[in-house]
């Protein structure tokens, strides 16, 4: 177990190495002139000079790719804004809490919602409680984020006056963008866990629980639901690792100052070290939560978690 | 022969619905098992077996299964009127069922062990350190070892899964056990073992067996009484010794028939023509008329009831037919 976590986290090095030079050499194709996004369209040709000199953008490909890369990983430096000057790592390091605090409650009210439903709806398959459930769970599906997002902030904050319409402060201020989030990602969940515990339930060793005299209500909720929660967890586990990396709709519609409204205004700006650095961050927080989840099988799985103990020794003992 | 019935089954009608069809899976079975006594049922796949073992646990998949008519009665309830929670002391407590595929029987995501505690905290007052002894007990009684009960399903071969399935089932020294062709996905050296180990166990607890299986030769080794299922009936039912030496039913003559007998030479199997009709378009009068060598006109039109040719033998053919002789 342990030697498999190390050798994923050893994986890392490529990915992230891979996502750097993609984003850098994306960037750097992409026309514009930050020298001209910094001074305004009044400066002189002298100045614009001055400036690209000082940013190092006369030097190469490789230079610059070489100075990014020792700056990053060597001083764990992710640079300066072009625009205001602010360092990126720290700007980073104060929205991360913000758009992990969202991420985490908008998933959590998923799968509440979700899970249920789907069980529901698989245990009552083809009954009115079944179609209901599907109908709820392809409304969530369907319905676009922003649009929730806005028809939400339309109803709630600006007929009623019950919540906050915008910005960040205490638990009211999460309501309603978490909601938004949470209402597609259940839809999801929820059509998720009814296909796969609908697999399940016609399975031999559920009939076997049910001929020992279990309960129902045990028969569903310990021998299915922990066969079925593969599939799900991987689900989750996706929506947990794109919610952290910025939930860029949610966040712009309720002008949350998280992560996804950073990599906003730096693409808008064409702040190249902005959109750089915090698409490593989000790279790098992305690779994590993956990490976590192909570790949560090992927890769901017991047969998954032998093959993480003895990957190779195994088969030449047994064959 | 010994003892008196333990479970009777009356009339028994089931059938499963898909869209419009209607499939007539068990046809109006009656018998009765008695104490101490294993029963047979012999006949093809789809024939309904699994379908009559599966109504007395109660266990049918329902939709699409539905039980039309019939009674089942052990200690003198009928068990097709008990509410769930009272069926539910029944099963794996009274009755008990093993299953055809011990590769799917067990739950993969538990350790053997807890699943045979399971049953007996289910059924008997017990703290949790005693079902665990228990469970190892039990284990060691079907030849493994009880420390193997900290294992999952997958460390475990075939043959060792069907002998947990069958520790379970006999964990809370049930009256009936069902057993659902318990050695048809086994390895033939394996199937002797386990055949033999459960032929010990029933004997040494007095169980009474429902066996279920398409094998006649398990059936000779196993049974004292034989019922042979055809098209969701019983056809033929008696001692093992009456069907064996005094062979009634042209379709029981078949599946003797189509036996390879090892004393002449034989090049070919000599399987019974055609195929078992589609159960949810089952022909009129004798359900075997299609594939029968003796089919007359009247086979064809005539429902036929169950005749006894002997004391205890009965037989749903024309040709036995005490008022006429044909």
């Amino acid at each position: 177990m342990l030697r498999y976590v190390l050798k994923r986290i050893l994986m890392f090095i490529p990915i992230i190495l891979g996502v750097t030079i993609f984003v850098f050499t994306l960037l750097y194709f992409t026309p514009g002139d930050p020298a001209q996004v910094i001074l305004g369209s009044d400066a002189t040709e002298e100045e614009l000079e001055a400036c690209r000199e000082e940013l190092g953008l006369n030097d190469s490909y490789l230079e610059r790719f070489a100075r990014y890369c020792s700056d990053v990983f060597l001083h764990g430096n992710l640079g300066e804004s072009y625009i205001n000057g602010r360092s990126i790592s720290e700007e980073v390091a104060s929205r991360m809490p913000k758009t992990f605090t969202v991420a985490l409650v908008s998933v959590i009210l998923a799968v509440c919602i979700g899970m249920p439903l789907g069980i529901i709806s698989a245990t009552n398959q083809y009954t009115w409680k079944d179609n209901t459930a599907i109908v709820l769970a392809l409304l969530g599906v369907s319905m676009p984020g922003f649009w929730v997002g806005l028809m939400l902030s339309l109803v709630f904050a600006l007929k009623l006056g019950l919540l906050p319409p915008s910005g960040w402060g205490g638990i009211e201020y999460l309501i309603l963008p978490c909601v938004s989030i949470a209402l597609s990602g259940a839809g999801s969940i929820a059509r998720q866990t009814r296909s796969s515990m609908l697999e399940v339930i016609r399975q031999d060793y559920i009939t076997t629980a049910r001929a020992k005299g279990q309960t129902e209500r045990k028969v569903i909720y310990v021998h299915a639901l922990r066969n079925a929660l593969i599939p799900i967890v991987t689900q989750v586990g996706t929506m947990l690792g794109i919610q952290l990396s910025g939930a860029i709709v949610a966040e712009s519609i309720f002008s949350i100052p998280g992560i996804g409204t950073y990599m906003v205004s730096g693409i808008k700006n064409r702040d190249y070290p902005v959109v750089q650095g915090s698409v490593l961050v989000v790279a790098i927080i992305f690779s994590i939560v993956m990490l976590l989840v192909d570790v949560a099988y090992a927890f769901v799985d017991p047969r998954i978690k032998a093959q993480y103990a003895a990957p190779k020794k195994r088969t030449a003992k047994e064959a | 022969m010994s003892g008196e019935s333990l479970i009777s089954v009356k009339d028994l009608v089931v059938e499963y619905t898909s869209g419009e069809d209607v499939v007539h899976a068990v046809n109006g079975v009656s018998f009765e098992l008695n104490a101490g006594e294993t029963l047979g049922l012999v006949g093809e796949t789809g024939a309904g077996k699994t379908t009559i073992a599966k109504s007395i646990l109660g266990i049918l998949p329902d939709p699409p299964a539905k039980i039309r008519g019939g009674e089942i009665f052990m200690d003198g309830k009928n068990m097709l009127k008990l509410s769930q929670k009272e069926m539910r002391k029944v099963r794996g407590n009274k009755i008990a069922m093993i299953f055809q595929d011990p590769m799917t029987a067990l739950n993969p995501m538990f350790v053997v062990g807890d699943q045979i505690a399971e049953v007996i905290r289910l059924h008997e007052k017990i703290s949790k350190a005693g079902a665990a002894k228990k469970s190892m007990e039990l284990l060691e009684m079907v030849g493994i070892p009880g420390e193997r009960g900290r294992e999952y399903p997958h460390q475990f071969s075939g043959g060792m899964k069907q002998r947990v399935v069958i520790a379970m089932a006999l964990a809370c020294n049930p009256q009936v056990l069902l057993a659902d062709e318990p050695t048809t996905a086994l390895d033939v050296t394996i199937q002797a073992q386990v055949l033999e180990m459960m032929m010990r166990l029933r004997d040494q607890r007095g169980t009474s067996m429902l066996m279920i299986t398409h094998d006649l030769g398990i059936v000779a080794e196993v049974c004292d009484k034989v019922a042979v299922i055809y098209a969701g009936e019983i056809v033929e039912m008696g001692t093992k010794e009456h069907i064996f030496d005094f062979t009634s039913h042209p379709y029981t003559e078949g599946l003797f028939g189509s036996l390879p007998n090892l004393n002449t030479k034989t090049k070919r199997l000599k399987p019974i023509p055609g195929m078992m009709p589609n159960p949810s378009s089952l022909p009129a009068g004798c359900k075997f008329h299609p594939r029968c060598p003796y089919a007359t006109e009247a086979c064809k039109t005539e429902t036929v009831p169950l005749f006894e040719t002997e004391p205890g033998h009965l037989v749903r053919c024309l040709r036995r037919d005490p008022r006429q002789v044909r």
